[in-house]
């Protein structure tokens, strides 16, 4: 269970560490983010009153 | 959800998940990961292939034959996340036509039986509404009703 624990560590750390992956972890933030401020939300924000 | 998955791994926050998409021709790493976005309630998903070196896969669909069982599996870090983060919602968008379509099949395959701990929500063209199954939405929302 140790050993694993250590592998998704690492497996998280070398993936953060790849620029390609931050290139797209970017993009997808950004585009999330882009969505959030102009999408039409009315219908979560109605369920949520 | 009694689609069957792979077995997981998660890291402690719960914002990091792994798992092995098997196929009898290779074996992929995939990565879940919840990213949290300027609104502080919400979190993007992600869902990347992971080569043995650790870093990013480039190509956009892998072809092992599995998005199902992928699916499924991704749908469990999605409760196993909720358990920790039962106040955030959670934003997901499809890399591809294929598996937007996907994860348009297994929501509405499932939405009996999650809608009672997730409401689902989907947007076209800007407006977001309750999601229906066999409408072709863009992006997606998931917020837990369970706290």
């Amino acid at each position: 269970m140790k050993a694993r624990e250590m592998t998704i560590k690492e497996s998280r750390q070398k993936l953060f560490a790849d620029p390609k992956f931050q290139a797209f972890l970017k993009v997808k933030i950004d585009a999330a983010e882009k969505f959030l401020a102009t999408a039409d939300l009315s219908a979560i924000k109605a369920r949520e009153s | 959800m009694d689609l069957e998955f792979y077995p997981f791994y998660a890291d402690d926050d719960r914002l990091y998940f792994d798992f092995l998409s098997v196929s009898p021709e290779r074996t992929i790493r995939k990565a879940v990961i919840f990213t949290p976005l300027s609104a502080h309630e919400v979190f993007n998903l992600a869902l990347v292939d992971v080569r043995p070196d650790g870093s990013i896969c480039d190509k956009t669909i892998s072809n092992n034959g599995d998005l199902e069982k992928v699916m499924a599996t991704v749908f469990q870090c999605v409760a196993q996340f909720f358990e920790s983060y039962p106040w955030a919602d959670i934003y997901l968008q499809a890399n591809t036509p294929a598996r937007n379509r996907l994860y348009r099949i297994i929501i509405s395959k499932e939405l009996s039986r999650i809608k009672k701990y997730y409401e689902i929500y989907g947007t076209i063209d800007s407006v977001t509404e309750t999601f229906e199954p066999g409408k072709e939405y863009h992006h997606y929302i998931i917020k837990s009703i369970s706290i």
